[in-house]
């Protein structure tokens, strides 16, 4: 009996089957190879990030032991520049936390501003700290070097003096020496995880296929939107005081107060942002999220081109940050129009990555409960 | 055998949710829970002022009382703890909702008016004159019918020109699992998503009949299982396939499974002395009554999930009388939204961070219905005031993308939120549906 049955229900499912396929006209597929696309972003771009990061703060450390070694007008500036590079190296990974980076919770870490400066006057004053603690984030890391390397009103006089003639010169040099080696560490840790050599976080990445919530797909959008909500919201939208209750602007919630380095740094950032879109690395441009987008626009799966709409966003973004006149701390003050204008466009991109993007690539977006599609 | 079936489930239900650590991700860890409309009294142990612990313990007694049902031991209070203990953890957070697990509220709820525990269970050992070998049939086809309306609805919801004609969201969803061995390339091709959605659609429609039908259910069961099996493979619905190819036993007959419980007596070791030919009766009153209350749910049941067709717009972007309808796995909705609360003394707009009191999950369900924002809106209002902002008034910049379709605002941005209820009328504070046809291909 059943043997008679079969055929019925399949023929049918065939028949049907055949008719959608004429109702559309639809052949095409989703030619997209997200496997090859992995491999990119841990092999061109996160990998050899995080040696770049690695390298420069180690850079960075020699620097500064030439430096407290000698201070002299000349060892200072060696020191600030190489701070700035690798604070550049810094922005081009910093959105991607997670694998060995959220284990070593990384944006906090190393990268909490605006830094307690009074905590650290008192550490230096008292004579004892602990810049690898527990609570120490406020402390160490990109900002505090910031503090210790750059005068507030730039009078690079006053800092040579502060690890010369001042009465706690030795501390100060102790700490320097003690925040730009935890900085070291924390990214020698963070690059020996990554390398297959290490931790080999690499293979783990680029194995890790699929859609779920611990996929490697889910990471890169998760942090695509959490990394540029930092952008959005702690270095911009804080500043400009939209958050406080009295509406006033907090000039020293910027990233990089005494360098006034600030705009630069959401520029580096910024470009990372792309970079992470389309999957460009230092040297060349592979498979993208963005060239994911676009093979399911090809095949018909969305209405728009949303990796053109990105793109179109982000220039203007871009265009946006770049009209704010140096140093951020002031415009907020002086010409916060310019900046709010920023921050617009900034949130005019919030809907792209946050619900089209997702959406389009079907990735869910934490790694808990079920659900029933609805 | 339905009962055994059934218990088991749910206790499996309870401890991986237990295991997985959800209790504590979804229903502790919190700093706001939305409510269900008209179940605002419904009280959160934490909001009772109760320690966190008591929320594990909720759900210990809920397995125990699974575990209850699954050996028949004391059944209708097991049955009855389990419904209310099921329905009550469910409504602590809307945010939560699916249909599965409604529809296990509602079986869970006819299995304490159901004599289940009539046979093969701890009650009968203790008390032997309980044991009757055969139920009136419509203790059965109460059963069938509450699964068929649930596979039937959900075909009926599937006719709708998006699933049909566009493919979506599977189109979507099934590239995405490219990655699986052996038939994953094919999730690539766009006729696939189409055969899937035609076949689904089929599928939901008839199942309930071709199980009905004795000729046709050995194959049609086949039907299920493989269906279900590929639905576990390809989203992540947790228990709902296996409750599903077990809860769909009940549409083979008494002797299909009086053989079933033969071979697990066998296997057990165990056997209860057959009763035959004692039936199970109810005082005549009792049963007219019951009957009569059952018959009302029926209709309320055929009735409800229609009830979305008074409401105008389109029901996927309004979600007026989405819930509760069987709409299972229809949409790819996303949304982004940001509020801003405003001082109306002093005129001054305040973002908000929604992320201090809501989890990505609880943000992600809001963000695209319109209901929990509303409440949400409630919520801000108060606890703004409390910071000292006079009278705030709510607003918020939403965004929805349905289905691959470009998002668009959702709600009008200049309307004070908080100052809505959310009621059965109509929202008219959302904005129209654009729905400008639809780009299939290029």
């Amino acid at each position: 009996m059943i043997n008679k049955l079969l055929p019925l229900p399949l023929l049918l499912l065939l028949l049907l089957a055949v008719a959608c396929k004429d109702d559309t006209g639809e052949t095409q597929r989703v030619d997209f190879d997200e496997a090859a696309m992995l491999d990119n972003y841990g092999s061109n771009i996160l990998l050899p990030g995080y040696a770049f990061l690695q390298q420069k703060t180690q850079d960075l450390q020699s620097r500064v032991a030439d430096f407290t070694a000698a201070p002299t007008e000349a060892s200072l500036l060696a020191v600030q520049q190489a701070h700035q590079q690798a604070w550049l190296a810094w922005q081009g990974i910093n959105l991607y936390e997670f694998g060995p980076a959220e284990q070593l919770n990384l944006r906090r870490n190393i990268s909490t501003f605006p830094t307690q400066y009074p905590k650290i006057i008192n550490a230096v004053q008292s004579g004892s700290w602990d810049v690898n603690g527990l609570y120490a984030n406020d402390i160490r890391g990109f900002a505090a070097l910031d503090f210790l390397l750059y005068s507030e009103n730039g009078d690079g006089g006053a800092i040579l003096e502060r690890f010369t003639t001042s009465t706690h010169a030795a501390n100060w040099k102790a700490f320097l020496t003690d925040v730009s080696q935890h900085l070291h560490a924390q990214t020698s840790e963070l690059y020996q995880q990554w390398s297959p050599t290490g931790g080999n976080y690499l293979g783990t990445f680029i194995t890790n296929t699929g859609n779920s919530a611990s996929s490697s797909l889910s990471l890169l959008v998760n942090q695509l939107v959490q990394g540029f909500e930092q952008i959005k919201n702690k270095k911009i939208r804080e500043p400009l005081g939209l958050m406080a209750i009295d509406g006033q602007p907090v000039p020293r919630a910027v990233e990089a107060y005494y360098s006034s380095y600030s705009l630069p740094l959401i520029l580096a950032n910024l470009q990372a942002v792309e970079n992470m879109v389309e999957g460009t690395y230092a040297s060349g441009e592979g498979l993208g999220l963005a060239d994911y987008l676009e093979a399911h626009h090809a095949a018909g799966n969305t209405q728009t081109n949303l990796a053109e709409e990105i793109r179109a966003q982000l220039q203007l973004i871009n265009a946006k940050v770049a009209a704010i006149p140096a140093p951020l701390h002031q415009a907020v003050l002086n010409q916060p129009q310019l900046v709010n204008e920023a921050y617009t466009e900034m949130v005019n991109l919030m809907p792209l990555i946050k619900a089209d993007l997702p959406s389009a690539l079907s990735v869910r977006i934490e790694d808990y409960g079920d659900t029933d599609g609805d | 055998m339905f009962r055994i079936i059934f218990g088991a489930m749910m206790l499996l239900a309870t401890l991986r949710f237990m295991a997985r650590g959800w209790v504590e991700l979804l229903y502790v860890q919190p700093k706001f829970f939305f409510h269900y409309w008209g179940f605002s009294w419904v009280q959160h142990p934490l909001a009772l002022g109760l320690p966190a612990w008591t929320v594990h313990a909720v759900y210990m007694l809920m397995a125990a009382a699974a575990l209850g049902i699954l050996l028949g031991w004391r059944y209708r209070l097991s049955a009855g703890l389990f419904f209310l203990l099921f329905t009550y953890t469910e409504l602590w957070d809307l945010t939560n909702y699916l249909n599965h697990y409604y529809f296990t509220s509602l079986v869970a709820g006819l299995m304490v008016l159901l004599p289940a525990h009539r046979s093969f269970s701890l009650d009968v050992r203790r008390r032997p004159s309980l044991a009757v070998a055969t139920v009136p049939a419509w203790t059965i086809y109460l059963l069938q019918f509450q699964l068929g309306v649930v596979y039937f609805y959900a075909g009926l919801a599937k006719l709708h020109p998006d699933w049909l004609l566009h493919a979506q969201p599977l189109r979507l969803w099934l590239p995405a699992r490219a990655d699986m061995p052996l038939i994953g390339p094919l999730f690539k091709e766009v006729w696939v998503a189409y055969f899937f959605s035609w076949f689904g659609c089929l599928y939901d429609l008839s199942i309930p009949f071709l199980l009905r039908w004795h000729r046709s259910r050995p194959l049609a069961y086949v039907a299920v299982i493989a269906f279900h099996v590929l639905t576990w493979l390809l989203f992540p619905i947790g228990m709902f396939p296996w409750i599903m190819i077990g809860s769909t036993l009940i549409f083979f007959s008494a002797r299909f499974h009086q053989r079933l419980l033969d071979k697990l007596q066998r296997l057990l070791r165990w056997r209860l002395p057959r009763v035959p030919g004692s039936t199970y009766r109810m005082r005549p009153l009792l049963q007219r009554a019951l009957l009569m209350g059952l018959g009302l749910y029926v209709l309320v049941q055929l009735v409800f999930p229609f009830r979305y067709a008074l409401y105008p717009g389109n029901l996927y972007w309004t979600e007026q009388g989405f819930r509760f309808s069987w709409r299972v796995m229809l949409m790819e909705k996303a949304g982004s939204i940001s509020f801003w609360v405003e001082d109306s003394a002093t005129g001054r707009r305040l973002p908000v961070n929604t992320r201090e009191y809501l989890n990505a999950q609880q943000e992600k369900m809001m963000a695209t219905q319109p209901d929990m924002i509303l409440q949400f809106a409630h919520f801000l209002k108060e606890d703004y005031s409390r910071k000292g902002v006079n009278a705030p008034r709510v607003y918020a910049d939403s965004w929805v993308s349905l289905n691959g379709r470009r998002s668009r605002p959702y709600l009008r941005s200049d309307v004070d939120l908080a100052s809505l209820q959310d009621g059965w009328a109509p929202k008219d504070w959302i904005l129209p549906f654009d729905d400008t046809p639809y780009r299939a291909h290029r």
